[in-house]
């Protein structure tokens, strides 16, 4: 057995001869959204809540495909959502498409605009731009209309952020070098 | 097309290509030895729900596990299930019983359930793990142990898959405090403790973080048991379909 498998069995039982009602109370946690009072707090955290949005494996309940159908997709429209890796693993990676970036672009542009507190809308707001840093590291593409002054602002304004994670500051540093050297030559 | 069947961005369609449901039309159009292999899945699946449905028929421990086998092996395997199959009607584990059923039915009226045992097991169940039923489903009839038994089936696959995703991406202590404060307490009857002692007990700065931390963890639950559905039906539709029969059965049986 691993060390893992160990620290896990210690911890944890079947949940065979649990009680028809014990049962309820797990599968009411996965069935829905929750009402407990821990969902009180969910907002309060954005560096916990970026983290749960970056490392959670994109299927097709994510918030992004959930919204990515309302995005009028006239140019990229045989593009899908990357299913089966986790965002941040699409953000860091050259191999992630130039209509795969402006899909996830464009999905958390509406998940800024569907937000209902500060931080659901900072951590949208923070893949919108990953997104668009992502894109002008890995592809040397502007995808968004924002001159690189404009860009170069908004990821320096980003890394002053307390929650922002490790390897998004480098991206976003990576994108402001980038911004720059554009704003220089013209 | 239903509701949330969305197919436009190859989202919903594309995540069904390997359901249980084409993993029977699957072993229909392969060789041997990958219908073997896929039969073998799917036997993993549902091994135990078919084994418990059995035993509260009144077969013994090793009836029980050679009429898994034979079943498997010769309505699955044989393919007699994939004529049957129709995913526009009905759930893929309401047409497992049904085949099971028939297949208890000639059982009984050709051999012994031990003559008809291939040599070649697809997966060994004498090490199981369990012989008796337990206590909570004294008061359900077989049916009902069927699906009970596929529910722990599920819930277990998905809680264990949470907590190896959580340690793997530095979320031990997410984990660590998810179990302590929910699943815990449930498992046992216990009241779970106070936030504050939590927080204490890990290290936590606010009761605010420590919410937003277990929080995290239901999120991943959430997805864990839409994958875990999304595997037995033919459509995103039907996966809230599911959830709300399995909350039905659940809740309305509850007092026992």
């Amino acid at each position: 057995m691993t060390a893992l498998g160990s620290e896990m069995s210690k911890k944890r039982r079947s949940t065979f001869g649990l009680r028809l009602g014990q049962l309820a109370d797990l599968f009411v946690i996965a069935a829905k959204d929750h009402a407990s009072t821990e969902e009180d707090y969910a907002d309060q955290d954005p560096s916990e809540r970026l983290r749960c949005f970056l490392t959670e494996v994109i299927h097709s309940n994510s918030l992004l495909f959930l919204v990515a159908p309302e995005i009028p997709r006239n140019e990229w429209c045989d593009v899908t959502l990357p299913t089966g890796r986790s965002l941040q693993e699409v953000l860091y990676s050259h191999k992630s498409s130039v209509e795969q970036l402006q899909i996830i672009k464009e999905s958390s542009k509406r998940l800024t605009m569907r937000s209902i507190s500060e931080a659901e809308r900072a951590v949208a707001t923070t893949i919108y731009h990953a997104a668009i840093a992502c894109c002008l590291v890995q592809h040397n593409k502007k995808i968004t209309q924002h001159s690189y002054e404009k860009l170069d602002e908004s990821f320096a304004l980003l890394m002053e952020e307390e929650w922002m994670s490790d390897e998004l500051m480098q991206l976003f540093s990576q994108a402001r070098r980038i911004c720059q050297s554009k704003r220089g030559k013209k | 097309m239903k509701p949330n069947e969305y197919t436009s961005i190859g989202g919903t369609a594309e995540s069904f290509r390997t359901t249980h449901w084409t993993a029977i039309e699957e072993i229909g159009s392969n060789d041997d030895i990958a219908g073997t292999v896929l039969v073998g899945d799917l036997l993993k699946s549902y091994w135990k729900p078919v084994y418990c449905y059995l035993r509260h028929k009144g077969h013994n421990n090793e009836q029980a596990k050679d009429l898994t086998q034979g079943f498997f092996h010769e309505v699955v395997l044989g393919r007699d299930l994939i004529q049957r199959a129709d995913h526009t009607k009905g759930r893929f584990r309401t047409l497992l019983l049904r085949a099971l059923d028939r297949y208890l039915v000639s059982v009984h009226r050709k051999e012994t359930a031990r003559k008809r045992i291939p040599q070649d097991k697809l997966i060994s169940l004498d090490n199981a793990g369990f012989h008796e039923l337990p206590a909570a489903v004294n008061d359900l009839n077989s049916e009902e142990v069927f699906h009970y038994t596929w529910v722990c089936e599920m819930l277990d696959r998905m809680l264990e898959e949470v907590e190896i995703e959580c340690r793997q991406h530095g979320m031990a202590m997410h984990w660590d405090l998810f179990h302590d404060r929910v699943l815990h307490p449930i498992v046992t009857c216990t009241e779970p403790p106070a936030l504050e002692k939590l927080c204490r007990k890990y290290g936590i700065d606010a009761t605010a973080k420590a919410s937003n931390m277990i929080f995290a963890v239901k999120r991943r639950i959430q997805a864990a048991a839409r994958r875990w559905l999304r595997k037995s039906v033919a459509s995103e539709y039907e996966i809230d379909e599911e959830m709300l029969g399995l909350m039905r059965f659940l809740t309305e049986r509850r007092e026992y």
